[in-house]
């Protein structure tokens, strides 16, 4: 059984892993402050995903474990990447009929801003 | 030899007994009494709402009580009927004993998740009495659900706390599946019952989450107005039915999978026959089960999702059809050249075969985007998923608990009633429910408790429904008359021999009428597939069986 031989995580790897995820925090918050269009939140949901493998991984001592445990929790992730990707190829392209614009969209009447071209 | 006189049944005695028992077949006799109530209690509601579509106008129900009146038929046959039913019974009574096992992996935990169901089940049944009738449907969509009375918080609790007891079950069948099997029991010995089980689980444990976030989501917009799902608050509504049916279309498969196991047993054990594609069937139960979380948004179509995501969700429902189809016609190739034996099992083997496949196949149809245009919100998809939900997976668990009915009782029941029931109840279903194709082809609504207006265009409305409530009344009888004779048969019913089918499977081979407490005296030594027929006469011979 797994349990039988726990798996001491050495403090460096451990103090490594935590550094890690606070310079992630902070990436977090800096790239929350970008606009970065469709890429917001897939961006985020990276960072975030990451952050979890790693805290799974090794604080939970996930990667010394049985490798049953792994596939259970990468069956799990699978699923949340397969919603969240279904999900968005809604929300990010509602509307959007794959149909190319018309040529004209205003009023043929009204007066065009831009400037006439010069001869 | 085993004594006859000590059994599961008589082991202890008294109410206390059962209530805090951890044998699994008793547990899974507890589920069968829950979810019968329930199963009766939903029954009579479709009655209540065929009777009202029987004639136009208003009849016995008006528009208010019409709506609260289908919400409580579809949350109790989903919710308290279909998904926990032959997991909850027919798993538990019969998957330990067919792998060799004396029970499941969790015992308590096993118990706990029925405590967990009924928990649920009175929290319903509660707040539908003293809380308030929720109109929603039993889909709760927002915003709707989000802006109605406080009563569909209960209801969605109500969910909540049952879908953790599928959970616990889908855990304890996979780590039984896993850990516990008898030496010998390889898993391409492992009967198809069992298979498909194993698979549900994983659909369990994987998917009902998702429900209970749903419905953390939704108490968190109705209590702490967080816009969530409201337009009014800055949701997006579409977002909940995302959810929503990310739960609730692996659970069409969480009802639909076991059914398919039953039918997989039945088909080999009355056809005395090896069940053709055994390994395919197999995997299918697994393909359909990963599969089936690709496709939920073939139901939001025209509820505003965009293209892209509907031409994907399109092409990935067509994909279902293979694994099934791989079943079906496995199914009919285990007959061909097979000894098929008609009894009461077996005819709802192949009442789920024909049902089935036209609720499949009427699945596609509605899978194709075009189409689903103008058959959305129909009749058309309500005898859809009639022939799915209730011709797949409840005829399924009816042929099933006739199949295992004298291991679990001991006792048999009467074959010629058991006969006259499945006619009744194939014409009755047919009756109530081919109809509604017709009707839906022609653009009749869903939900709709009043068509009067409708008949000046369509005035064979009138006797297409007439014809659908009809067609209820004698499914009714029918499963009314299956009620009778089983309850005639536990007091009345002449004693059942320890394998009365000539099954091959260790529930059958290696216990006696009614098996023991602890399911064997010793631990079975599995030497053969489950279906391994040509050991005929040295298994289950004349001799073997009147050894009990």
């Amino acid at each position: 059984m797994a349990q039988g031989h726990h798996h001491i995580i050495p403090l460096r790897t451990l103090s490594i892993v935590f550094a890690i995820l606070l310079v992630l925090t902070v990436v977090t918050v800096i790239t929350a402050r970008i606009d970065l269009g469709a890429l917001n939140v897939p961006l985020a949901l990276s960072i975030a995903g990451f952050k979890a493998i790693l805290v799974a991984m090794i604080f939970m001592a996930l990667k010394y474990d049985n490798k049953v445990n792994l596939l259970a929790v990468v069956l799990g992730v699978v699923f949340v990447v397969v919603f969240l990707a279904l999900t968005f190829a809604d929300t990010e392209f509602r509307g959007n009929l794959g149909i190319t614009e018309p040529a004209i969209t205003e009023p043929v009447s009204e007066p065009s801003d831009k400037e006439p071209p010069s001869h | 030899m085993s004594d006859e006189s000590h059994n599961y049944l008589n082991a202890k005695k008294g109410i206390w007994s059962w209530l805090s028992t951890t044998d699994h077949k008793r547990i899974g006799i507890l589920y069968a009494i829950a979810c019968g109530a329930f199963f009766l209690l939903g029954g009579i509601l479709a009655t209540f709402v065929r009777t009202e579509l029987g004639t136009p106008g208003e009849t016995i129900l008006g528009q208010d009580e019409y709506n609260q009146v289908f919400t409580l038929h579809g949350v109790v046959m989903v919710f308290l009927v279909i998904i926990p039913a032959i997991p909850g019974i027919l798993g538990n009574f019969a998957l330990p004993i067919q792998i060799g096992a004396n029970d499941v992996a969790f015992p308590r935990l096993n118990l706990a998740s029925w405590y967990l169901f009924m928990a649920g089940a009175i929290m319903a049944v509660c707040g539908w009495l003293f809380v308030g009738k929720v109109d929603t449907g039993w889909t709760f969509y927002t915003p709707y659900s989000s802006g109605a009375s406080n009563a569909v918080l209960w209801l969605t609790s109500a969910v909540f706390v049952a879908g953790f007891a599928s959970i616990f079950t889908g855990l304890n069948f996979i780590v039984t599946v896993h850990k516990m099997r008898a030496p010998g029991m390889t898993w391409n010995r492992l009967p198809l019952f069992t298979w498909a089980i194993y698979a549900t689980g994983i659909v369990q444990v994987l998917a009902t989450p998702v429900i209970g976030i749903t419905m953390i989501l939704l108490f968190l917009e109705k209590l702490m107005h967080i816009g969530i799902f409201d337009p009014a608050l800055g949701g997006d509504p579409v977002l909940f039915q995302h959810f929503f049916w990310f739960y609730s279309h692996p659970a069409v498969y969480i009802m639909i999978l076991p059914a398919m196991g039953i039918i997989s047993d039945l088909m080999g054990t009355f056809s005395r026959q090896q069940v053709s594609g055994y390994t395919f069937i197999a995997l299918s139960s697994v393909a359909i089960a990963f599969l089936g979380f690709l496709v939920w948004g073939h139901h939001m179509f025209v509820a505003g999702q965009s293209a892209l995501s509907s031409i994907i969700f399109s092409m990935l429902t067509f994909l279902i059809g293979i694994p099934t189809g791989i079943k079906v016609f496995n199914w009919v190739a285990t007959m061909y050249k097979g000894s098929v034996w008609l009894r009461t099992p077996m005819l709802y083997a192949l009442m789920f075969l024909f049902l089935f496949t036209i609720g499949g196949l009427t699945g596609i149809m509605v899978g194709v985007l075009a189409v689903d245009v103008h058959l959305h919100d129909t009749y058309f998809v309500v005898a859809h998923f009639h022939y799915v939900m209730m011709g797949g997976a409840l005829i399924g668990l009816i042929g099933g608990l006739h199949y295992w009915w004298p291991k679990m009782t001991g006792r048999m029941y009467n074959e010629t009633a058991g006969v006259i029931a499945a006619i009744l109840v194939f014409i009755g279903f047919n009756l109530t429910f081919f109809t509604q194709f017709f009707l839906g082809s022609k653009g009749m609504p869903r939900r709709y408790h009043d068509y009067s207006e409708l008949l000046d265009t369509f005035p064979e409305f009138a006797a297409l429904n007439m014809a659908s409530t009809i067609g209820s009344y004698i499914l009714g009888v029918g499963l009314l008359l299956i009620l009778v004779y089983a309850l005639y048969s536990l007091f009345r019913g002449p004693k059942a021999t320890a394998n009365p089918w000539g099954a091959c499977t260790l529930e059958w081979t290696h216990t006696g009428p009614v098996p023991d407490e602890h399911n064997f005296h010793e631990t079975p030594q599995v030497t053969r597939g489950p279906y391994d027929f040509h050991l005929a006469d040295d298994v289950f011979g004349p001799k073997n069986n009147s050894q009990s």
